[in-house]
């Protein structure tokens, strides 16, 4: 997710042209990073609950309790892909102007890839 | 992103109809790593909450109703009426060989069956009769049918080989039982 804001850092010109390099380790879940302490504002992203009924065609919605500071993000969604299966996904009221980047290699077996990045400025 | 609850993805599923009870969403790792970026390509810590889909199941078992009438028919007493639920694509789902009990002009009967959900056609025929099939569709548990009337009552005459047709074989029964007292060659019931 990062890689891909940078890479639009460096097409806008926000950033100069560095030498390749690259990360010396893994990354893996530091999206996850420490919890807030108590009392600070606690940065959620979720995926709302609903009620739908078989055989019939629903939404869901994925949502940010957002601290203002965002400008992407990334996200896999699971479910049960022999109880649903994934018909698209489309940008929400407040990411009108974002771009959405949806992995469906794996729709079927019910996992589903978003990444999601607002434009700068 | 400004701060506050914000919607940012729709996303569409459709429901398998034999679903029902809680299907968790699942917010993951995999195709995508989860994570969150600032401007300047810093990862944010986020927290992240699943959800999940409660699915209302459809019934297990659709009814259909309405009456039957047999063309001409001026009998008494029960006679089999045969009924096959078919999908949307014509596929039998089940018969029900029904006994319905006949009495008076002009000969309606009402008839009940339970048949699947996904049932889209329901036909009709008697043992003497051509096989009458009509929409049954009972997505909204029920549907109606009636089998009766100028258009839909069932036509007789198959009296020979039941294979729902009308021809000479049925024709030779007929005629070799020409006022006689012989039930196979019976269509209207009136004995002979």
């Amino acid at each position: 997710m990062t890689d891909w804001v940078q890479a639009g850092r460096y097409a806008v010109g926000l950033d100069p042209m560095t030498i390749v390099g690259g990360p010396t380790a893994g990354h893996l879940l530091t999206a996850l990073g420490p919890l807030p302490a108590g009392g600070e504002s606690l940065r959620v992203l979720r995926v709302l609950s609903t009620n739908l009924s078989a055989g019939q065609t629903g939404t869901t919605c994925l949502q940010m309790d957002s601290l203002g500071d965002e400008t992407a993000l990334g996200t896999s969604l699971s479910f049960d892909g022999t109880a649903l299966r994934f018909l698209s996904a489309r940008l929400g009221a407040d990411a009108a102007t974002a771009t959405l980047n949806v992995n469906t290699n794996e729709a079927a077996a019910g996992r589903v890839g978003l990444l999601l990045s607002l434009p700068f400025g | 992103m400004a701060s506050g609850t914000r919607e940012l993805v729709l996303i569409d599923f459709q429901i398998a109809p034999e679903t029902s009870g809680v299907v968790p969403l699942t917010l993951n790792d995999a195709p995508v790593v989860r994570e969150v970026s600032d401007t300047a390509a810093n990862t944010l810590s986020s927290a992240y909450e699943n959800g999940a889909v409660d699915v209302v199941g459809l019934p297990v078992s659709g009814m259909i109703y309405g009456q039957v009438q047999l063309q001409g028919f001026t009998g008494t007493g029960p006679r089999t009426v045969q009924f096959v639920a078919s999908d949307s694509a014509g596929v039998g789902l089940q018969t029900n060989d029904v006994s319905l009990t006949f009495a008076g002009s002009p000969n309606l009967v009402d008839y009940t069956l339970t048949v699947p959900t996904n049932t889209a056609y329901v036909s009709a025929k008697t043992v003497w009769s051509l096989r009458r099939r009509q929409a049954g569709d009972v997505v909204g548990g029920v549907a109606t049918n009636n089998f009766s009337g100028t258009t839909g009552q069932l036509l007789g005459g198959d009296i020979s080989q039941n294979n729902n047709l009308v021809n000479t074989a049925d024709y030779t029964v007929l005629k070799g039982n020409w006022l006689k007292g012989t039930a196979g060659a019976d269509i209207t019931g009136m004995g002979w």
